[in-house]
């Protein structure tokens, strides 16, 4: 059952018929639940198993579409959910009750939480380096961690009552994993009304639900003005200036190309994303690098409106191929006109059709997530929140 | 409850349009890739490592379609046991389901044997398994079940693609003639389908210079587009109906050649076919090398995305890594650090690349091994081959297992197919095709008509082939290799083109680019053929002249038609001793049809007659005489039920004078007076009839009264026997036909020759000129009764050419020959608009292919006349064979038999794209004027 | 039986305890390095008898060919707990801090030995902090891990190389400077996973560091280009990433190397190239320099071909300071961190 659903799901990823970070995610998130629920251990069993059964599914779903980071991040915050409530179980049971305040809010009281957990998880740290760390145990295997270690050491004391209980408390973290994905726009639009004044001029490029929510909330209270770029080969910007200007913004809608010749008169530049990598680097729709770099060049504030889902602990080594998705060159140029510079005797015409632009982290003045507003050096710590670094690799 | 939650456009589609079925044929029925074939079907040749038809399925799962039916033939277990252990199976809401069939020969059968299966409830996609593409079938399948709901004949939606729209680049791509359809703007209703050879009309015509169009076709439009810029993307979504239609119609083998065509043509039906255009998204058909070599490139070239490699989508569960320029990497591979993998270049698992090789614009397969200092360009190696250090591959198909050994060349556009061995250091010439297997004695003809047959014996063969290892008949293993064909300790045997006689045609359909030169002289002709087509616009004259001509040549091909169906009525009633109401009933009906006199239906009664009296081959002319009179005494008196007057009756005097020119029933001509007076004695004509042809003649010239002359005295006779003065004849005819008839193949003749140098188009030079023989035949006819008397005869040659002369070029005086050669009464009325007409053909001077057109037509006339006067049977043959040896001419006689075993096919579709070719480039200037 | 004869002095340290700890710690693939680590142990405790100072301990560690400063002056440090007669942890971390003084005092600049001492004193504080009850329990468990540090810094190597790979293109160019055994096993492990890559080494002068990777790295068919110190801005533009190991990471997620390293991020700082650096974590070190002066400061020897005039002052420290703004990344054990992630990781230690 669990298995036709997974299948389904990675169907549909590799024919690109799901596409999209927000919906991905909470695809993910939902089938992942669907798995656990599924799993019949019999009971007691460990959370080792809940991971190793967890991270299978993932390696398969990741490999279905790798270039939507947003898989993996939900797999990893998944597993990082688990190794909490391995552990939270693990302390004896008059923990539990703070330890659910903990899990309340993995997003919003997340530091607080996340700390608790680091001393308890254990994670490779300089101040643990000579501490016997599972390395040692089994050298060459990043899946060894703490938490099976120490949920091994408990093997004989845990009871089934224990292990339902693990399973259940983890669902219930999807759970919340999940509400938090689907409303996470909503909570950065809140945020709006801090970052947009009066009659600034907003640019913007292409077109996220995130950045229409975003905008129509700061125009509740402010009256500003809108640049928006096509976005090419999209062209979903025109979609956005037709929405803005229904909201009532004074909208100007530009080609792509005129972008730099704008960025002069804009007061900030709000974009979507589609990723965020653990260095503060973007991944974002094709043409946004080169909005970034005009920006940068007019020292116009570079603003990335990004969930926490988007959150990847993954570092950009070779981003403009690895983790760019080449669409059909007919965005680029019309069939029709190019067939006859398609054959190799008349040399053929190479017409790349990239996704996503790679934007470095010293081009992004401020990430606006669900979680608040942070600096792209800070993304680091936001991701030691959200996930073990055990999992960092899958 | 998961999955349900999805975004809508997911759960909509299946949701929206219930079962939706598929028919995939996975047999081409074709054989352009032998002798590849011969071992494995077409559909599991690798593109870019992944056999076609996973892209196929892979597309109808992906389009939401939940049942697809593949019909396997050639090949058939190796499919099935494909399909069975795929993912196909294995998947979800997506059923695939093979049909076996070891005796179809063509894909008419197929969907006739899906229907007996009646497995089909609603409207299906009707697609072949070579096909790769990536559109959304949602608004199409909208379109089509929208236009089916208010119309039921809408049956059929076809895919088009726009392209280039230059008959250069379809060749250079696809590597077939371009497609020229007639598209109503609105509606989108096709309303002519012409594919070159494809479509089995225009004879080897190329590009859309010669063209006809019915007037029909524009009949409440306001617009017609006659459009060259678009592929088929052979994507169809059918009504069931379809499938009831290749029933009914046992003779459609084609899906495009007889079905497409066959609804174009027939009114009656009124089924419509309607077409949708594809912008953004892609489709493209492999069906020859050429196609393999483009659409592999499109492929690399992302232009079937989502189904490019990298998304692993059908069933090797490889992961590959997407370069920059295009180069794919799959797996484990190990590569030379100093070998260079140029651009758009695929790599197989697991392969090997030796020191300093260089790979460019090629696909290479899994387990490959390549050595150091290989050279491989544009070509396309499967898996498991192994190349030898110093080898050079260009724009090669080297299939798999195979093994070129060092130093070894192979040249562009050769295949190499399983397990062929390259010895080393041998050269392997361009274009040539190695197998294992022997090329099978029985070799086909470059016609495509025969590709069916062929086809059939391929795919059945192969299809025992695939059963026990060898495939046995066609391809044996040859104990001993020749190194001649594969080189020192090669293996396997050289093929003789596979196309006979085309060398010139390989270059056309091979993977390899097509030479420099050759796309000169093709962009060249292009030019020209535009230039042509523009001034033939600009000097062709009055629409009215241009009209005209539609009407005579429409009447001409009516006419020609009617004549063959009274023709056939008749000699089924006489066969089948079928009661003579019945059979005037349906004559009657005929004449309606066609809107013809009675006198028309007479001449046509009364010509089967002659026909089938010498059939009986009597011996003497007296048994002529006697078997004719059976025939009169028994059906006499239906032909008297067509004579209303004189004028009919010496309609059929007229006619039966034709007959005694034309070839099939010369022998009337000493007979003349004989069957004359029979038909007197039957009553069948009455004195006045005879009078009033003798009338008619009376100011003809000397020839024409030949059988005037030999019935005098059956004439004096009648005077006699009541006195009648013979002064009312006031019919005038300033010439009558005859006396052109009679000039104009003596000028006919020389056309050939004048053809041979100006015509352009070359295989239409070569069909015309297999044909004019038989349209020759009157001349030779003539001058062979006229041995006796040259004087007249010279007189009137010298007529023509001064006719000639004045009218200039000879290709006018072909046409001029052809209107009314084929209705004398057009003809007399026509005294003064035959030099209308003259200028309106002046105003195609020039075109070469009018000239082709012209004759096609003639050789039409003799055409239809074989298989339609009887029904398809060895009797025909033996009928043209005995003719043959009355005309002497011997070049007639073997052009004729090379033609004989096809005759039949040909003609059917001759007739249905018949009038398409009878009336030249006036079909474009007229759509303009109405667009 | 030497571990027995040692036994008198400390009774807990025993065969079967050794044995037990081996059993516990180790799953079997890692008992014959453990034992062949053992079987220095025991020399070590041999040359022991002679009692030696901490120096000499520590220079004969320093011999040894594939060990790190910080990892040599661990296992000096564990010599000392070994030693000590200590009755209490706090009378223990007297001693450990007295002999890491001497450490340092020794070779006075080195960072990465400052920081291993560091590093060791701390674990011992907090180690005293658990087990103040039962000083043996407290000093097995010391000593224990002390020796085991040496398979943690290889272990580390491992990890970096690992994560540090990834960022290895197929077919880039890699410029790196002076001699680092990380980032050289670190390119190995981009080689044997089929990348092909080219490296760029400055000589190093006049120790001639670069000389030596450029040795290592074509051993293994590492395509080496070998360019002056003074070359490195003319070859920049080809250069695709900038690779380099470091003596110390400081605080500040700057990091401390050989002489050479500033100059190159500088100018690959200029062309907008990724300067990467794969460092150990037990090199970073509690050092904040804000500029080149707050480094500890000893020039090494430098030949010249000709003789210069005695009046001539010749300057050549052996390290520079490399201000994190100058770096892309970091390659650790602790997985890649942006230079500000370091300074979190110090934090932790401390706090």
């Amino acid at each position: 059952m669990a298995d036709a659903l997974v299948e389904d799901f990675i169907t549909k990823l590799k024919r690109r018929q799901v596409e999209g970070s927000l919906v991905t995610a909470r695809k993910t998130a939902l089938v992942l639940r669907q798995v656990i629920a599924a799993e019949r251990k019999p009971a007691p069993y460990q959370a080792s198993q809940l991971i190793e059964l967890v991270k299978n599914y993932g390696r398969k779903l990741i490999a279905a579409n790798p270039t939507e980071l947003a898989i993996g991040n939900i797999v990893r915050r998944v597993l990082h959910i688990i190794r909490e409530e391995d552990v939270t179980s693990a302390s004896h049971s008059a923990a539990n009750t703070e330890d659910d305040v903990e899990r309340a809010g993995p997003a919003g009281g997340g530091i607080a939480a996340s700390t608790g957990n680091r001393t308890a998880l254990l994670a490779p740290a300089l101040k643990n380096l000579l501490e016997p760390t599972p390395q040692l145990q089994k050298p060459g295997s990043d899946s060894g961690s703490v938490a099976e270690s120490e949920s091994k050491r408990q093997e004989k004391p845990k009871s089934d009552r224990a292990s339902w209980r693990l399973k259940h408390n983890v669902i219930e973290g999807i759970n919340e994993l999940i509400t938090e994905v689907e409303n996470f726009s909503s909570l950065i639009a809140e945020q709006a009304l801090e970052h947009i004044h009066q009659n600034e001029v907003i640019l913007t490029m292409g077109r996220s639900k995130t950045l229409l929510n975003f905008l129509s909330e700061a125009k509740k209270k402010r009256s500003f003005q809108a640049v928006v770029a096509e976005g090419a080969p999209r062209y979903d910007g025109h979609l956005l200036a037709k929405e803005l200007a229904v909201l009532g913004v004074q909208t100007t809608a530009i080609t792509d190309a005129a972008v730099f010749a704008m960025m002069a008169r804009v007061n900030m530049v709000v974009v979507g994303a589609h990723a965020v990598m653990a260095n503060g680097g973007v991944l974002a729709p094709v043409g946004l690098h080169m909005a970034a770099l005009a920006a940068k060049r007019h020292a116009v504030p570079f603003v990335v409106l990004c969930g926490l889902h988007k959150l990847s602990p993954v570092f950009p080594h070779d981003p403009d191929t690895l983790l760019n998705d080449f669409k059909s060159p007919s965005g680029v140029l019309d069939f029709g006109e190019i067939s006859d510079c398609l054959d190799s005797a008349a040399g053929r015409v190479h017409t790349p059709n990239p996704f996503f632009d790679y934007i470095p982290p010293e081009l992004v003045s401020l990430f606006i997530t669900d979680g608040g507003g942070h600096n792209p050096s800070y993304v680091y710590r936001l991701i030691a929140e959200f996930y073990s670094p055990e999992d960092y690799v899958l | 409850m998961a999955p349900r939650k999805g975004p809508p456009q997911e759960v909509a589609d299946e949701e929206a349009q219930g079962p939706l079925q598929a028919i995939l044929l996975a047999d081409s029925f074709a054989q352009k890739f032998k002798p590849i074939t011969l071992e494995r079907p077409k559909m599991l040749l690798p593109v870019a490592n992944v056999p076609m038809i996973d892209y196929t399925l892979e597309w109808l799962a992906s389009a939401g379609v939940e049942d697809v039916l593949v019909f396997c033939c050639a090949h058939a277990r190796q499919i099935q046991a494909y399909i069975e252990t795929s993912k196909w199976k294995k998947q979800p809401n997506f059923h695939v389901t093979p049909i076996v069939s070891h005796n179809s020969m063509s894909a008419g059968e197929a969907l006739r044997l899906i229907d007996e299966k009646n497995l089909i409830r609603n409207d299906f996609i009707l697609i072949s398994g070579d096909t790769i593409s990536n559109m959304s079938l949602d608004a199409v399948l909208a379109e089509h079940k929208a236009r089916r709901a208010k119309d039921k004949q809408a049956i059929m939606t076809m895919v088009v693609k726009q392209a280039k729209p230059d008959p250069v680049t379809h060749l250079t791509r696809l590597g077939n003639e371009e497609l020229l359809a007639a598209i109503d703007p609105q509606t989108k209703q096709l309303l002519l389908y012409d594919h070159g050879k494809e479509s089995g009309g225009r004879e080897g015509s190329k590009g859309g210079q010669y063209l006809g169009l019915e007037r029909a076709m524009f009949e409440g439009r306001q617009a017609v587009q006659l459009r060259t810029d678009l592929e088929d993307c052979f994507i169809d979504i059918c009504a069931p109906e379809v499938l009831m239609l290749f029933t009914d119609n046992f003779d459609y083998q084609h899906l495009r050649r007889d079905f497409v065509k066959g609804l174009l043509s027939d009114e009656i039906m009124g089924n419509k076919i309607y077409t949708y255009e594809l912008t953004r998204e892609y489709a493209a058909r492999i069906d020859n090398l050429r196609s393999y070599d483009t659409v592999s490139k499109d492929v690399i070239h992302r232009w079937a995305y989502p189904f490019v490699l990298d998304t692993m989508f059908g069933n090797r569960p490889v992961n590959v890594k997407l370069g920059r320029t295009n180069i794919y990497k799959e797996e484990d591979l190990k590569i030379a650090r100093t070998a260079v993998i140029g651009e758009n270049t695929v790599l197989g698992e697991k392969t090997v690349v030796g020191e300093r090789t260089i790979i460019q614009n090629s696909v290479i397969g899994s387990n490959c091994v390549i050595g150091a200092n290989v050279r491989i360009y544009g070509s396309y190696v499967w898996n498991d081959v192994k190349i030898g250090n110093g080898a050079v591959l260009t724009s090669a198909v080297v299939c798999d297992n195979v093994l070129v050994k060092d130093k070894a060349v192979v040249e562009p556009g050769a295949v190499l197919s399983f397990k062929v061995e390259v010895g080393g250091g041998f050269r392997v010439p361009a274009y040539s095709r190695i197998s294992m297997l022997a090329q099978p004695m029985e070799d086909d003809d470059s016609d495509e008509e025969l590709e069916y047959d062929q086809a059939g014996v391929g795919g059945a063969d192969a299809h025992k082939g695939s059963d026990d290892e060898e495939s046995e008949g066609a391809a044996v293993v040859p104990i001993s290799w020749n190194p001649e064909e594969v080189g020192v300790a090669g293996k396997g045997c050289r093929w003789a083109m596979v196309r006979e006689g085309a060398e010139d045609d390989e270059w056309k359909q091979s993977v390899a680019p097509i030479p420099a030169a050759k796309l000169a002289d093709l962009a060249a002709a292009a030019a020209e053929d535009n230039s042509r087509d523009e001034n033939a616009m600009d000097v062709s004259r009055s629409a009215r002249a241009s009209a005209q001509g539609d009407e005579e040549t429409d009447e001409e091909d009516q006419d020609s038609e009617f004549l063959k169906e009274v023709g056939g009525t008749f000699r089924r009633g006489v066969v089948e001793k079928i009661k003579q109401e019945n059979v005037q009933l349906e004559i009657n009906g005929l004449k309606l049809a066609y809107n013809k006199t009675f006198a028309e239906c007479a001449s046509g009664v009364f010509k089967t007659m002659l026909v089938m009296t010498l059939e009986g081959k009597p011996a003497s002319p007296a048994a002529t005489l006697t078997a004719l009179k059976k025939l009169l005494t028994q059906w006499g008196s239906l032909l008297k039920k067509f004579l209303t007057g004189e004028e009919d009756e010496a309609e059929v005097l007229l006619t039966l004078e034709e007959a005694c020119e034309e070839k099939p029933t010369r022998d009337f001509g000493p007979l003349f007076a004989k069957v004359a007076q029979l038909l007197y004695d039957e009553d069948v004509l009455s004195e006045e009839g005879l009078f009033q042809w003798e009338g008619e003649k009376r100011y003809a010239d000397e020839s024409d009264k030949k059988y005037l002359n030999q019935c005098k005295i059956f004439l004096t006779w009648l005077r006699e026997a009541d006195e009648e003065s013979e002064e009312e004849s006031d019919d005038d005819s300033p010439l009558p036909a005859k006396a052109k008839a009679a000039a104009a193949p003596v000028e006919h003749s020389e056309d050939e020759d004048e053809a041979d140098v100006a015509d352009v188009s070359g295989e239409k030079a070569r069909v015309s000129r297999a044909d004019s023989p038989e349209s020759r035949s009157p001349t030779t006819s003539i001058s062979g009764d006229h041995a006796g008397s040259p004087g007249p005869q010279k007189a009137k040659g010298s007529a023509g050419r001064k006719q000639a002369e004045v009218e200039g070029p000879s290709v006018k005086r072909d046409l001029s020959f052809q209107l009314q050669d084929l209705e004398d009464d057009e003809a007399r009325r026509n005294g003064e608009t035959t030099d209308e007409e003259e200028e309106e053909v002046l105003s195609e001077v020039g075109s070469a292919g009018k000239r082709g057109g012209a004759l096609a037509k003639v050789a039409e006339e003799e055409e239809r006349e074989g298989p339609t006067t009887l029904p398809p049977s060895s009797i025909d043959y033996e009928n043209d064979g005995k003719y043959l040896k009355g005309s002497a001419s011997s070049e007639d006689e073997e052009t004729r038999e090379v033609r004989q075993p096809i005759k039949h096919d040909q003609a059917v579709d001759r007739r249905k794209s018949g009038d398409s070719q009878s009336v030249q480039s006036r079909g474009p200037d007229e759509s303009l004027r109405d667009a | 039986m030497a571990v027995r004869w040692q036994a008198q002095g400390q009774p807990a340290v025993t065969d079967e305890w050794l044995s037990q700890a081996a059993n516990s710690r180790h799953p079997p693939e890692e008992r014959p390095s453990v034992r062949a680590h053992r079987l220095t142990g025991d020399l070590r405790d041999t040359r022991e008898t002679a009692n030696m100072s901490v120096v000499e301990d520590f220079d004969y560690w320093r011999g040894k060919p594939d060990l790190a400063v910080a990892v040599a002056a661990i296992k000096a440090l564990t010599a000392v707990i070994k030693r000590s007669k200590a009755t209490t942890m706090m009378g223990l971390e007297i001693e450990l801090k007295r002999a890491s003084e001497e450490l340092k005092e020794r070779e006075k600049s080195s960072i990465s030995l400052a920081a291993g001492c560091e590093l060791f004193l701390r674990f011992v504080t907090r180690t005293s902090a658990l087990e103040h009850e039962d000083i043996n329990a407290g000093k097995e468990r010391l000593i224990e891990r002390g020796e085991q540090f040496s398979e943690i810094s290889i272990k580390a190597r491992q990890t970096i190389s690992k994560v540090g790979a990834d960022f290895v293109r197929d077919g880039c160019t890699i410029l790196t400077h002076g001699v680092s055994r990380v980032v050289v096993s670190l390119l190995k492990l981009a080689a044997s996973q089929g990348k092909h890559f080219s490296v760029i080494c400055p000589e190093g002068r006049p120790d001639g560091k670069g000389i030596q990777t450029a040795r290592e790295l074509t051993a293994v068919g590492i395509p080496v280009t070998l360019i002056l110190d003074t070359g490195v801005a003319y070859v920049m533009e080809r250069v695709d990433m900038v690779l380099c190991g470091a003596e110390g990471v400081v605080e500040s997620g700057g990091i401390i190397n050989n002489l050479g390293t500033y100059q190159i991020a500088v100018v690959a700082r200029a062309f907008n190239k990724p300067v990467y650096v794969a460092a150990e974590s037990y090199k970073f070190a509690r050092l904040y320099p804000l500029d080149q002066r707050d480094l500890p400061y000893d020039p090494k020897p430098v030949t010249f071909a000709e003789p210069l005039p005695p009046n001539m002052k010749v300057d050549n420290p052996s390290r520079d300071y490399t201000p994190p703004s100058c770096l892309t990344l970091l390659f650790t054990d602790l997985g890649v961190l942006t230079p500000s992630a370091v300074s979190d990781e110090l934090i932790q230690l401390y706090l």
